[in-house]
């Protein structure tokens, strides 16, 4: 339902400057609309694009996201590649290298930024099938990309759960996930702490700093709030907020 | 408040849910402007399409407020005439509970009220309701008032420790609403809106669909709205009442744009309480 409500409002039919891997999809597609392809544990999914985008994975941890300055120069296996090594060079100026941290299935969303007056769109989303541990992949040569996420992350007692906003932001995909009181009360329910604020307000000021002046949800320790475990860039679906509170608490 | 209304004329009182009942939403001025900032006009903000507002109602991640604000949320104004400063009251207190303020109880209305009624029982502008909850805010009704109003409706009846204890609970922004796409957008995205509504003898009554009778007017009670549903192809204003729950559905009943509000949205300034305060429940950060 939620994809439905997302491609009916923002999908853009655009499919440039963003470049995407066009992969070998299974038929028939089980949904129309986005791609299902797969991803192991030896390879490369790239987002190269031109301007300013976003890339999320929903549900978290499933793979890793790494952005680089473009043009990038990538020695290894890719996934839309024909099996065996290859070296590329990617063109864009923002480049999203994409692998496997555990097998499982996770949507890649990517967001064209706005600027100015022009609105953030949701340029495309694929599902990708995700298989780990699938043998040592060369390091590839060139920038070396941010060391992977700690696994096993300092898990809190009791999260502190803030949405700071524009309160004009009230996109479809931003309400789609404040106005889910079913999962918020469940927050409450197991002792978390969340509030919503505007980020005009006096009393928004220190999490507005902490989320760099951008819309977003921020994690914390509830017993520590000096630095966000976690911000989750605004719109973000309600699996990535969940998979961040999971994460971060025992 | 920049207008004396100390000196309007009476305003009409009925009988409505058992009890007699004042109209008192008063009508700006002739050649009234508001000066209230329209929510289209904030930057980030766009109005959702017809289409995406179906397709929200239909994926709704909260159900049906109804099912949220139910019957124990029912504020009676009981027989006077604070209708405009109810509904603001509702707005502040299911603002600061959709925000995660989950432990507010019910506000005291009466207290707006005895801020914008000129210290007369002859109704309040909406406007004024507005203001007042984002300059002076509301105190906690006493529970000894079990939710229904005592008449406490002048300044002579609160105390500074009252006007102290109303800053807990302020809205912090408010903007205008003209149109019906961006009620639906405000309100299906959290954020209740305070309108107005004309009543005469037909909106008492609920037809099968769950409206509310409408009658003609430039509109003369205040209400608010907390959720969209779509009947018959027609967007539904659920409306939750001030007048107890033996009127409408438990107090309920669904306004329509064409309706209720085409016309009183001409007379009267919607507004959308967009965020309020943490007051005596800030988070330590």
């Amino acid at each position: 339902m939620l994809a439905t409500l997302f491609l009916s409002v923002a999908l853009s039919a655009d499919p440039l400057p963003i470049r995407l891997p066009e992969l070998a999809v299974p038929t028939p597609m089980p949904r129309p609309a986005s791609a299902v392809s797969k991803l192991s544990g030896d390879q490369f999914y790239i987002v190269d694009s031109d301007v300013p985008v976003m890339v999320i994975a929903s549900p978290e941890g499933v793979v890793s996201i790494t952005e680089d300055s473009g043009p990038l120069k990538l020695k290894g296996k890719f996934a839309d590649g024909k099996g065996g090594i290859e070296t590329r060079t990617y063109a864009g100026k923002y480049i999203f290298t994409i692998e496997a941290v555990m097998t499982g299935k996770v949507e890649i969303i990517v967001i064209k930024q706005g600027s100015g007056e022009t609105k953030s769109t949701i340029h495309s989303r694929r599902t990708l099938d995700v298989t780990a541990g699938e043998g040592p992949r060369p390091p590839p040569p060139g920038p070396t990309p941010d060391p992977k996420p700690d696994p096993t992350p300092n898990k809190v007692e009791k999260l502190r759960v803030i949405v700071t906003r524009d309160a004009g932001n009230m996109s479809p995909e931003v309400s789609l996930l404040t106005t889910d009181l079913p999962f918020w009360k469940s927050l409450s329910d197991k002792g978390h702490v969340w509030r919503f604020y505007h980020n005009a307000d006096a009393d928004a000021a220190p999490y507005v700093a902490d989320a760099g002046g951008k819309d977003a949800v921020l994690i914390y320790d509830n017993a520590n709030t000096k630095t966000p475990l976690k911000v989750i860039p605004l719109p973000a679906p309600k699996a990535t907020v969940e998979a961040a509170v999971k994460e971060f608490s025992k | 408040m920049t207008e004396d209304i100390s000196a309007r004329g009476p305003i009409s009182v009925i009988e409505a849910g058992g009890e007699e009942r004042r109209l008192g939403l008063l009508q700006p001025p002739p050649g009234y402007e508001s000066d209230v900032p329209l929510l289209t006009a904030v930057p980030g903000f766009q109005t959702w399409s017809r289409q995406q507002i179906e397709d929200f109602i239909r994926a709704k991640p909260y159900g049906k407020r109804r099912n949220i604000f139910t019957p124990e949320w029912m504020q009676d104004q009981r027989s006077w005439g604070s209708c405009n400063a109810c509904a603001t009251a509702y707005v502040e207190r299911k603002a600061q509970f959709l925000r995660g303020r989950h432990d507010t109880p019910m506000l005291n209305w009466e207290f707006c009220y005895a801020q914008i009624n000129g210290g007369r029982d002859n109704g309040s502008l909406l406007k004024d309701g507005m203001a007042e909850a984002q300059s002076t805010g509301m105190p906690i009704l006493p529970a000894s008032a079990n939710g229904k109003g005592q008449g406490r409706i002048y300044k002579s009846h609160y105390t500074p420790a009252d006007y102290e204890a109303a800053k807990a609970n302020r809205t912090t922004k408010a903007v205008a609403v003209n149109d019906e796409l961006t009620l639906a957008t405000a309100v299906l995205s959290g954020f209740m809106a305070v309108v107005a509504v004309h009543v005469g003898n037909s909106f008492q009554r609920i037809d099968g669909n769950g409206f509310a009778g409408s009658d003609s007017g430039a509109g003369n009670h205040a209400v608010h709205v907390d959720d969209v549903e779509i009947v018959n192809g027609e967007l539904a204003f659920d409306h939750q009442g001030s007048w107890g729950t033996s009127m409408h559905d438990n107090g309920r009943a669904f306004l329509s744009w064409r309706r209720h509000f085409a016309t009183t949205s001409q007379y009267h300034q919607f507004w959308v309480l967009m965020s309020t305060n943490d007051g005596d429940d800030q988070l330590p950060k």
